[in-house]
């Protein structure tokens, strides 16, 4: 047993030892320490500037036995003295110390722990770098700027675990509208835990009421990789803000992003994310297009970063939209370098459904096959050039509003930021055929626009029944803001060759100018709206001799003004064959149907050099004067016009040399005229003449009528025709002669049936009485005949 | 028991030719049953298109409006006189019932409308021309054609216009 009381003495003996050494170091070492600390101080600052890489001040040291060092109102100052001057002011610092007795007395500064953090930095943002050096943050994480975003912020507070950074709205990208005011992140546990929440609450200074939140956490491992898993939680995030270039052609209007991404360090230094992200209620080309239940998912994101500054590149395997129960998949790349991001993407092949499109336009009707699409886009943030382009077939698109129906739509369109193509589109618009070709090219300057259009114009759709007309106009321009400057060519044809009713019509336009508002608002283009003027459009109708010398307009001059779904044009005017003319027009599209109306005025016009120039013999000469309008409204194509002759002549005419043949009248060969004048209105398919009026030295005719376009006729016509016009050997002048007729005989007719077969009476008058009064019924009855024979058809 | 006819055997033309002269003396009902057994065994003899006008005037006679209008129609796809023509056309009119309100030309009307407008005339020293037909039963009809629009009488009494506007 004795052994067991000296074991007992020893213990006690080693404890009292262990408590002496203990007070001492309480008591002794940390006075002693100090004292080497304040004597070694220069040292001390020599190696936290080391280790900060920054000169280093501090109003007091001392050495606690739990805490180690303690330092004070620490301040930072950078090496570089360019550098603005920067202060972190750290509350009470500490660091694990060790004391080093031989073989000269010296500490040694192992790092530094913040326990207490209260900071302030202010300045370049390298002062963040020093802190997260300071916080022994693995160098790896600390991707300077892998992308073209940066963040330079005012400055940083981190209070009671809670860390604000502030920043002078600085974007987040060259040309980028991004920024954040205000990051706060919320450190949920000291740095040496692991792992470390963070909380990041980002408003987005471009839009006041977007809102970015990232949550994750930092998982470390000392020597190791550190991995950083981020939740992204967006609200109303305008994706377009991030780069302005696709604010044009993409815009999200609101959404917000959802997502998780994991971020690691790999052993050799590069950077490995993975992730998935969700995007909801984002809109693309107009608010509502996608906002219903659009999702865009980018999966599979991977990333390689190589070295600090790039390049890397950021492939998207697949990426997924998913929108009203469909989904497209597509693949992209990002390539990011040092100077520049460059895009590449391609969607392969998508196609879209009528369904979906019918969901996305709830007010247009879609029927038919699906559309095709295919989406590419490649360029950097500053130049982003996405190819669209769309491939239809065999689908419907009706516009109730309208009433624009467009069928059996074929042809593709590619749209890229430097030229818009579209190569042989064909559709039916409204049942009429219209084949497109257009290729803007926008890269360049000028631009350059080529045009070709291939339709069956509205107006000949009578004609088209029996043979179907084919107008063919290209345009060849260039345009260099405001103004756009070509000319156009085109023809008027049958498109049966072989089959013309008439034959074809070329117009062009050698210069036209339009020139648009130099601010391209829509209250510019309503009140400036567009100025359109030409020195010359010449219409040249082919005859069957060949071509016609051609009708030339000159000095015109247009300004159309547009509004919602209406186009007013006004100040339309010109010259041709030494008349003028002026008019306006207008296109309301705003009502179902569509209106429009044309109204135009012409004086002083030579019909002989009008009819030459459209190489046809002149049926009627003089100078015309004409004031009409023409409107198309719900009540149908309504023509109001009156038009009137001066000192002019109506040429021969076969049907009226043959009536004068007949009759012995012979001013109906070539009638010479003072004033020809007529008041005309078209509605329901009938032309209301009302009256026409003909005075002249040899006739005077009055009518009123009215013709259906399917030729029927009803009204009466009054002709006057002195003695001396009527050939003597005819015998009418021998009936006149025999019932003593006044120095100017009289007709007076009511006229019914058609223009090929005419049903005539013989309305009372002063001749007519006569040879009523003198005549027998038999020779009555003869005179009858011979007239009907005489007005009948021929055979 | 109704002993037939012995032109029920003979040829359309005398059959058609019977039953014209059983109408003058007074034998309607058989007159018809003639015609009717003519239609069925010869729909496409020339004879037979008269027959349908005869047949068609009669039902409309005794307010047959169902049958009238049926031997009516397929008279006028290939009428034989261009006064029977009218004269089934406005039968045919007259006879088509109409909803209350209801406006608009009949196809028949407009058809001749058109063919009648289609017909020259010069008209000097009269208002109108004159034409005169009997028909088989023995209605009197006589037509007044204006330049603009036609009138017709029946039996002395006005019973049908039509304008060419």
């Amino acid at each position: 047993m004795a052994w067991r009381g000296t074991l007992f003495r020893c213990s006690k003996l080693a404890l009292l030892v262990l408590i002496a050494v203990g007070a001492a170091w309480a008591l002794i070492v940390p006075p002693v320490a100090s004292a080497f600390l304040r004597r070694d101080l220069p040292r001390v600052r020599r190696q936290m500037g080391q280790v900060l890489q920054a000169q280093v001040e501090f109003r007091t040291a001392s050495f606690h036995a739990w805490r180690g060092v303690v330092l004070e109102d620490v301040r930072l100052r950078p090496d570089n003295p360019r550098a603005p001057v920067s202060t972190i002011r750290v509350a009470t610092l500490e660091s694990p110390l060790r004391v080093r007795l031989w073989p000269r007395p010296a500490l040694e500064l192992r790092e530094l722990i913040l326990v207490r953090p209260e900071m302030m930095i202010e300045g370049d943002p390298d002062n963040l770098r020093l802190l997260l050096r300071a916080l022994q943050v693995q160098p790896q994480l600390v991707v300077e700027r892998p992308v073209p975003v940066w963040l330079r912020p005012t400055a940083v507070r981190m209070r009671r675990g809670r860390l604000t950074i502030l920043t002078p709205a600085h974007p987040l990208g060259p040309g980028s509208q991004l920024r954040f005011d205000q990051v706060d992140a919320s450190l949920t546990a000291a740095w040496w835990f692991i792992p470390a929440h963070f909380v990041v609450d980002g408003v987005l200074g471009a839009e006041p009421e977007s809102r970015l939140v990232i949550r994750g956490a930092v998982h470390r491992r000392r020597g190791a990789t550190t991995r950083v898993e981020m939740t992204i939680r967006g609200y109303q995030f305008n994706v377009a803000r991030i780069n302005p270039y696709v604010e044009d052609l993409v815009h999200f209007p609101e959404g917000s992003v959802n997502g998780v991404v994991k971020i690691w360090a790999t052993p050799d230094g590069r950077l490995a994310s993975s992730g998935r992200i969700q995007t909801r209620d984002l809109g693309a080309g107009q608010p509502g297009l996608w906002g219903r239940a659009a999702k865009l998912i980018a999966s599979s994101i991977s990333y390689d970063l190589k070295g600090r500054w790039g390049p890397a590149q950021l492939r998207a395997e697949e990426v997924v939209v998913k929108t009203a129960g469909l989904r497209f998949t597509g693949q992209g790349e990002v390539r990011l370098e040092q100077a520049q991001t460059r895009y590449t993407a391609q969607m392969a092949s998508g196609r879209i459904p009528t369904r979906m499109l019918q969901w996305l336009f709830p007010e247009l009707e879609f029927k038919g096959g699906d559309i095709e699409l295919q989406l590419a886009v490649e360029g950097t943030h500053q130049r982003l050039t996405p190819h669209i382009i769309f491939v239809t077939q065999d689908s419907t698109l009706t516009d109730p509003v309208h009433h624009l129906t467009f069928s059996k739509v074929d042809g593709t369109i590619d749209v890229t930021q430097e030229r818009i193509l579209i190569d042989q589109l064909e559709a039916f618009v409204n049942d009429v055929p219209v084949r497109l070709s257009l290729d803007v090219v926008t890269g360049t300057t000028p631009v350059t626009v080529t045009a070709s259009l291939e339709t069956y114009p509205r107006q000949l759709e009578a004609l088209r029944r029996t043979n179907p007309w084919v107008m063919r106009a290209s345009v060849v321009g260039q345009y260099v803001f405001p103004a756009f400057t070509g000319a156009i060519e085109g023809q008027v044809s049958t498109a049966t060759p072989g089959r013309e009713v008439m034959q074809p019509v070329e117009f062009s336009i050698p210069v036209l100018t339009v020139e648009l508002p130099a601010a391209l608002t829509r209250e510019r283009l309503q009140t400036q709206g567009v100025v359109l003027s030409a020195p010359a459009l010449v219409v040249r109708p082919h005859t069957p001799a060949g071509p016609a010398p051609g009708l030339t307009l000159q000095e015109l001059t247009a300004r159309a003004t547009l509004e919602r779904n209406k186009v007013v044009v006004q100040q339309l005017g010109g010259t041709a064959c030494q008349g003028t003319f002026t008019g306006k027009a207008m296109v309301d599209a705003s009502t179902a149907p569509g209106r429009w109306e044309v109204t135009a005025r012409v004086d002083h016009l030579q019909l002989e050099a009008l009819w030459q120039g459209l190489g046809h013999p002149p049926p009627i000469v003089g100078e015309l004067a004409f004031d009409g309008r023409v409107s198309q409204s719900p009540g149908g194509l309504q023509i109001r016009g009156w038009t009137q002759v001066l000192n002019g002549q109506v040429q021969r005419v076969t049907a009226l040399a043959l009536l004068a043949q007949e009759t012995g009248i012979e001013p109906l060969q070539m009638l010479t005229f003072r004033e020809l004048s007529t008041t005309f209105r078209f509605a329901d398919d009938v032309v209301t003449v009302e009256p026409f009026v003909l005075e002249g030295e040899q006739a005077r005719l009055r009518s009123t009528c009215r013709i259906g376009t399917d030729g029927r006729l009803a009204g009466e016509i009054s002709a006057q025709f002195p003695q001396e016009a009527v050939r003597g050997s005819s015998r009418l002048r021998w009936l006149m002669r025999f019932v003593g007729a006044d120095p100017w005989i009289d007709f007076d007719f009511k006229l019914a049936g058609s223009l090929k077969s005419l049903r005539v009476q013989w309305l009372p008058g002063e001749f007519k009485r006569k040879i009523q009064d003198r005549l027998s019924p038999g020779l009555q009855r003869m005179l009858e005949e011979e007239m009907d024979k005489m007005l009948a058809p021929p055979a | 028991m109704v002993a037939a006819p012995a032109a029920w055997a003979a040829t359309p033309r005398d059959r058609y030719d019977e039953a014209l002269r059983l109408i003058k003396t007074q034998q309607r009902e058989q007159a018809f049953m003639l015609l009717r057994a003519l239609i069925a065994d010869s729909p496409n003899h020339p004879m037979t298109r008269q027959a349908r006008f005869v047949l068609g005037e009669y039902y409309a006679d005794t307010h047959n409006r169902t049958d009238a209008l049926r031997m009516f129609t397929a008279y006028l796809e290939h009428p034989t006189d261009p006064w029977w023509e009218v004269i089934a056309t406005a039968l045919t009119i007259q006879l088509t019932p109409r909803r209350p309100g209801e406006t608009g030309a009949l196809p028949q009307e407009t058809a001749l409308k058109e063919r009648l407008a289609s017909k020259q005339l010069f008209l000097a020293f009269r208002e109108s021309r004159t034409h005169t037909v009997t028909t088989p039963l023995g209605h009197l009809y006589r037509f007044r054609e204006f330049v603009d629009h036609l009138e017709i009488e029946r039996d002395g009494v006005a019973w049908y216009a039509l304008s060419l506007q």
